[in-house]
């Protein structure tokens, strides 16, 4: 029975046009993303360092003002000299000088200098002159990671971890939140609508919940994968960004790890399928206590936007930040963890938590469905909704 | 008597149907939260931290011992700056400043700080990915203090009794104003499309009464056009008399006399070989919410009648509001400073330019994209000539997708 009411479901998802919208939106939103974004080619490393050099120079200005006076001022000078030089050095290893090793060696160097002006309290530099520190721990990762596995630096090394990271910072988060909940407002409100055909199945309810967010798991999902293969292929093909191996920097345990293209991706796709069945049970929850399949979309994204309203408020409610969670790419990054100020934040953490509120809710749906048994005096008809 | 009845009928349905009341619901929590929440605690560009300007002080008086130790109280070698001189202007003005502020003279509070040197490093609220690539950077920031001071400027000439909330743009008119000049405006034309989405397709779900209605096809989609139209502007009335209810409660009114800032076109003549700098005026709050007035109904009905031309088309609500929201921000797919041309045809002659309808106002959108023929009346022009279009469409469309087939259940 189960196997035939998954196909009978297959159909009516088939039948219904919304999904067909969320199918080809999906499909296409990555390659359209890549083509907008195509104008405006990446900025190449050498072009990068130039631009990081030349704002280097402007703290000069600042110090200049204030190092004759004050002794403190006067050190962070010193360093800034050193800083300044072995920039300029760098701008130089990546252009026409092509030294990968040294280009890493100055990189370090230049990363422990900046960390001893951060102990110094940065006296002297304007706010927004600044390199912050989590700024100064990524690029370390990075040129760790590079000088571990001998992978050489060009210019446009990091054209393909650019497009990437560009498309997943716009597309996770709020606007996979609100096409997963648009794909499954419905779910359980069609059974309302159709009582007289669908009330008397012999299934039982929590067999039909799991069919129910299987298909739509299974369809969205693929999708999504098929969508994001297509986009690559066409940025492969397009800007020659097939490189897989570079290293993407993510935060683990409080400090920045830097891992293959590949191995990230793997993250970030196990992690949206995570967040893409807690959603789908969360809307099943939804149209049980609500039936109404607007106010499915309403109230979750009332439920996304909690934390962000909370912080704006000022109260510190540490409980409602795993529902920032479900935004995968920012836990992987690290931006989750300085954004609510928690610094255990990471993917794992994230993924666990993600798990236990999967668990939770199937649990909830489980007690409020046997809970309608629940009929006193006994001789009450029993009203199921579903 | 036919149409009397359906309007009233109409009116009923939007007014019980679920969908609006929870939206609605939505909308209030979302503007008591921001009124006795977020509003209270916000630091706007405008505030001013008397704390932070006596550090500043007292720093700036270190370096000035610092330069008289060493003998450097003069110009500046190769730039001729007067270092020295400045810190002593600045000091001067900081520290009266914080007396004025202190003492509650915002008069004399605001002639000071329009000298400039209250450094604030946040900038305006302003939505960022607008403002990006410019192709002359520089331009932006001298507008944003030419437009702060003309605001300003704005609080000393008209006679009225300047409060604090009233310079942090706290106060309910220039919160409204300021709602209406951003990217939150689309939050208006948002909720026509969301309100009207399921006009059509809600029919569907009651074939057997409303089908067989003695009402012809098209003169039942415009009655209840019409219907979604008023109560939209019922319910947006509704919801601005509430925000300025509370907010007037909690930090004043606001008057109407005070200035927004606008960036018109050059008024030099056309023959100047110089660059075209954009010019600075203002207009009163009055004028600003009579042009707002007049560009939103026509807005709105835009979109209503939009969203009809897709419901009979895709007989699905769910895709009606998606393909709307979509339409609606299109403008920012292509956006960029540079662009004016799109398929070869200018972008002022395109009605998604003026969806932005508070940045037109305010010439802020002539500004970000530097061309001189978007103004509010060709905004009207195009507008109403869309409108029309879409009329036309709309009744060739009613012919095609007739009742019957409307009625056929498929999807």
């Amino acid at each position: 029975m189960f196997w035939k009411y998954t196909r009978f479901e297959t159909k009516l998802l088939l039948k219904n046009r919304k999904s067909w919208f969320v199918a080809v939106f999906l499909l296409f939103f990555f390659m359209l993303f890549f083509m907008y974004y195509s104008q405006e080619t990446p900025v190449p490393l050498d072009k990068k360092k130039a631009i990081e050099r030349d704002t280097s120079y402007a703290v000069f200005e600042y110090l200049d003002l204030q190092r004759h006076d004050l002794p403190e001022v006067a050190e962070v000078y010193n360093y800034h000299t050193q800083i300044q030089s072995l920039l300029g050095m760098q701008t130089w290893f990546i252009g026409n000088g092509d030294d990968s090793e040294q280009y890493i060696e100055n990189g370090l160097e230049i990363n422990s200098l900046r960390l001893e002006v951060h102990e110094l309290g940065n006296k002297g530099i304007p706010e927004h002159l600044i390199v912050p520190r989590e700024e100064i721990l990524k690029e370390d990762a990075l040129l760790h990671y590079i000088k571990d596995n001998n992978l050489p630096i060009e210019s446009d090394s990091f054209a393909t971890n650019h497009y990437i990271s560009n498309v997943l910072t716009m597309f996770s988060g709020l606007l996979f939140l609100v096409i997963v909940l648009i794909s499954g407002n419905e779910m359980l409100v069609y059974e309302q609508r159709h009582q007289s055909v669908l009330r008397g199945f012999p299934l039982s309810f929590m067999q039909k919940v799991t069919s129910k967010v299987m298909i739509h798991f299974v369809y969205l999902y693929t999708f999504l994968l098929l969508g994001f293969t297509l986009g690559s292929t066409y940025v492969a093909k397009k800007f020659d960004a097939g490189e897989f191996s570079f290293p993407v920097l993510i935060y683990k345990n409080e400090d920045y790890i830097a891992i293959s293209t590949g191995q990230y991706l793997v993250y970030i796709f196990l992690g949206l399928a995570l967040a893409t069945i807690l959603i789908l049970l969360l809307s099943i929850l939804l149209n049980m206590l609500f039936r109404n399949a607007f106010a499915n979309i309403l109230i979750g994204l009332g439920i996304f936007l909690l934390p962000d309203i909370a912080m704006a408020a000022g109260f510190k409610a540490t409980f409602l930040h795993p529902i920032k969670y479900i935004d995968i790419f920012k836990v992987l990054s690290g931006d989750l963890a300085i954004e609510l100020g928690n610094s255990s934040i990471d993917y794992w953490n994230a993924m666990t938590t993600l798990g236990i509120i999967t668990v939770l809710l199937i649990g909830v749906i489980y007690g409020i469905n046997k809970f309608t048994y629940h009929r006193v005096p006994k001789e009450v008809p029993l009203e199921k909704a579903f | 008597m036919m149409s009397k009845s359906m309007i009233v009928h109409e009116f009923k349905m939007m007014m019980k149907n679920k969908k609006n009341v929870l939206f609605i619901i939505a909308l209030v929590s979302l503007i008591l939260s921001y009124c006795f929440l977020i509003l209270p605690a916000k630091e706007t560009p405008d505030s001013f931290d008397p704390e932070a300007m006596k550090t500043e002080i007292k720093n700036l008086e270190a370096v000035s011992e610092g330069m008289i130790a060493r003998g450097g109280t003069g110009t500046g070698g190769y730039t001729g700056v007067a270092a020295y001189a400045n810190n002593v202007y600045a000091q001067k003005v900081q520290s009266r400043m914080i007396k004025a502020f202190e003492d509650d003279n915002l008069n004399r509070f605001i002639q000071l700080r329009m000298k400039g040197f209250d450094y604030d490093g946040q900038s305006v609220n302003r939505d960022w990915r607008l403002y990006a690539n410019a192709p002359y950077s520089y331009l932006d920031q001298s507008r944003e203090v030419s437009l702060k001071n003309l605001r300003y400027q704005g609080y000393l000439n008209e006679n009225i009794k300047v409060t604090y909330k009233m310079i942090e743009q706290k106060t309910a008119l220039q919160t409204v104003v300021n709602f209406l000049l951003g990217t939150t405006a689309f939050m208006v034309l948002f909720c026509a499309i969301y309100f009207s989405s399921d006009m059509l397709s809600k029919d569907r779900q009651h074939r057997t009464i409303l089908q067989g209605l003695p009402i012809g096809w098209y003169r039942l989609i415009n009655v209840k056009s019409m219907v979604a139209f008023f109560y939209t502007m019922l319910i947006l009335f509704g919801l601005l008399l509430l925000t300025v209810i509370i907010i007037g409660i909690q930090n004043g009114f606001g008057s109407f006399k005070l200035s927004v800032p606008i960036t018109i076109p050059s008024t030099q003549p056309d023959d100047y070989f110089g660059y075209r700098f954009s010019e600075y005026d203002t207009i009163s709050i009055a004028k600003f919410l009579l042009l707002a007035i007049g560009i939103i109904p026509i807005l709105i009905y835009l979109f209503i009648r939009l969203n009809a031309i897709l419901s009979l088309i895709f007989k699905n609500s769910w895709i009606v509001l998606m393909v709307s929201s979509l339409l609606l921000f299109s403008e920012r797919i292509y956006y960029s400073r540079t662009l004016t041309e799109l398929f070869g045809i200018e972008i002022s002659n395109m009605p998604q330019t003026y969806f932005d309808f508070g940045r037109i106002i305010s010439g802020e959108k002539y500004y970000l994209v530097t061309l001189e023929s978007i103004t509010y009346e060709k905004g009207i022009i195009v507008l109403l000539s869309t409108v029309l279009v879409l009329e036309v469409t709309l009744f060739v469309v009613s012919q095609i997708v007739s009742k019957r087939r409307f009625y056929r259940k498929a999807a």
